[in-house]
């Protein structure tokens, strides 16, 4: 614990001290230097959305692979991200030229989209069928699909410029992020892991099955509609900013899992801290590794998180 | 418990069983397969709370005690613990204890580990624990949660002579502190040692309630097979017999 708060400040350090433009460092006290712009209006939002952002994905996840009972389980399992991706497509689509009224329009559609898809979801979970844990998992499935069938639909008549934004979009990034991401990100962030650490005692039992769950006394379904219901919104409000930025909610929690073991009072600020390190990593490789040029941060995660991913799967196979 | 009802997809799991427990019983729950045993168990763990009728608890009905109240008063081993992840016997005792405020928490995790001569495991990983092991820390859970109702799924169904022979002991230390037991079990004889009433559902109805001496003559009709009656150091045991075509 106490190095991962060591990596967050090397993390948070290193985020604001590089960049594509190596900054005068005299000039950065100065607000209406070039240097103290960028470091003020570019770099802090982007390094706390990016903290705020990391957490919350990471800690979503590790609260789906609770709740689904299902390792494989991520922040976007249940079609949130498609949702959004659709939304933000939409948005895209019908602002017609991009431009600055873009950065507005898209993460209203993206939050809409991921709406839609949580309340899809959620109809389905109140339904008779819903009651089985995996026939949730397989209608996100198919939501997911569904809407990617739409994505596809919306940048076949969208002309190239627009598809581009959306492909670009889809990828995931934090390159936007300014204080007004911040000003709200943050607050439902900190709400979020406040609420879900108050609730680490009921993931402990929901992680020992259903059944024990309810006989060692704990609420299982208000808790456990609390939880997706909380969860769900902070995910649509993190893509509605970022974009789907893959593999943090997945890998995280299984990374913390491996060296802090299971009782969440532990492992969710575990997953928090971790997760806004790495994300605060992928984008700082994101913004240098081909500077000037800026690459999407989705990219660093998934590339980091595969191979990290296959390890683990690969190790389980050899305890069995 | 009084006129249980239980539906799911339009089809009764359960239908209208009554049956009364009087403190410190032991009883054992018997019938087929999906004669409605275990639905009758998370009945009363709330799990399932869309049942009609009644379950009364020292005349207070069940449904009106908060999850807490409840996980103070009726404990639960499951068959099999439902998860996917690697939860450590630490961690999973701490969490048994969940109903429960105040500061004794460390001695009686310790207590029911000894209970249930697993002391020695604390650090290991359920998944990794012979199937015996994983029995036996899942009933020193329950018993963490200091019930005065123990409910067990077929607690030696994974258990050798010996750990079996130990679990019937433990079963009857807890008889004598007036716990009141239901083991659902299919090999019923290591615990007719305890003089059980006997709890027999058949397609979700009540097929038969009495001792076992009421009972053992019912059995041929209860599960549809033929059975031998033995009688060992003036105990009785009844065993399946069948005859394969050769």
């Amino acid at each position: 614990m106490v190095s991962l708060v060591v990596l967050l400040i090397i993390a948070v350090a290193l985020g604001l001290t590089h960049g594509s433009t190596s900054l005068e460092w005299g000039q950065v006290w100065e607000p209406q230097s070039t240097a103290g712009r960028i470091f003020w209006q570019l770099r802090m939002p982007r390094v706390i959305v990016a903290l705020g952002a990391g957490s919350a994905l990471a800690v979503a996840g590790l609260v789906f692979q609770v709740l689904f009972m299902n390792r494989l389980a991520t922040p976007f399992t249940l079609g949130i991200a498609t949702g959004a991706s659709f939304g933000a497509s939409v948005s895209i689509w019908l602002a017609g030229v991009p431009g600055l009224f873009m950065t507005v329009t898209t993460p209203i559609g993206a939050f809409a989209g991921a709406g839609c898809s949580v309340a899809l979801v959620w109809v389905f979970g109140r339904s008779r069928a819903g009651h089985e844990r995996q026939s949730m998992l397989l209608a996100g499935v198919a939501v997911s699909f569904f809407f990617s069938s739409l994505i596809l639909f919306v940048q076949a008549i969208s002309s190239y410029a627009q598809s581009f934004q959306i492909i670009r979009w889809l990828m995931g990034g934090i390159a936007v992020a300014g204080y007004r991401e911040t000003s709200y990100l943050v607050p439902a962030a900190i709400v979020f892991l406040t609420m879900v650490m108050l609730h680490n005692r009921a993931l402990d039992l929901l992680l020992t099955g259903e059944e024990l769950a309810h006989a060692r006394g704990l609420h299982v379904q208000r808790t456990k509609q609390r939880l997706f219901l909380l969860t769900s919104a902070m995910v649509a409000i993190v893509v509605s900013v970022t974009g789907p930025i893959g593999f943090v909610g997945l890998v995280v929690p299984h990374m913390c899992r491996l060296v802090i073991g299971v009782r969440h009072r532990l492992l969710v600020p575990a997953v928090a801290l971790a997760g806004g390190v790495l994300l605060v990593f992928c984008d700082l490789i994101a913004r240098t590794a081909m500077s000037p040029a800026e690459l999407p941060v989705g990219v660093f995660t998934s590339m980091i998180g595969a191979p990290f991913f296959f390890i683990l799967l690969l190790r389980q196979q050899m305890r069995h | 418990m009084e006129g249980l009802t239980l539906v799911r997809g339009g089809r009764p799991i359960l239908s209208d069983v009554t049956f009364q427990w009087n403190p410190g019983d032991t009883t054992i729950l018997i019938g087929p397969n999906g004669a409605g045993k275990t639905s009758l168990l998370r009945c009363m763990i709330g799990m399932h709370a869309d049942y009609r009728g009644r379950i009364h608890f020292d005349g207070r009905d069940l449904r009106s005690f908060t999850p807490r109240q409840r996980a103070r008063m009726i404990g639960y081993v499951p068959q099999v613990l439902d998860t996917d992840f690697n939860v450590d016997v630490k961690s999973f005792m701490a969490s048994a204890r969940y109903a429960h405020s105040g500061n004794r928490h460390s001695a009686i995790i310790k207590e029911s580990l000894a209970l249930t001569e697993t002391t020695h495991l604390p650090d290991a990983f359920l998944d990794e624990l012979s199937g015996g092991e994983r029995s036996r820390v899942m009933i020193a859970a329950a018993l963490a949660q200091e019930p005065k109702v123990l409910l067990l799924d077929e607690p030696n169904a994974h258990l050798d002579p010996k750990h079996t022979a130990d679990l019937v002991r433990l079963l009857s230390r807890l008889h004598g502190q007036n716990m009141n037991l239901v083991v659902v079990a299919h090999d019923w004889n290591p615990f007719l040692a305890l003089r059980p009433q006997v709890l027999a559902l058949s397609r979700g109805e009540l097929f038969h309630s009495g001792n076992w001496e009421t009972t053992v003559n019912l059995l041929p009709e209860l599960y549809g097979c033929a059975f031998t009656e033995w009688h060992a150091s003036d105990q009785s045991r009844s065993y399946p017999t069948f005859e394969i075509d050769s």
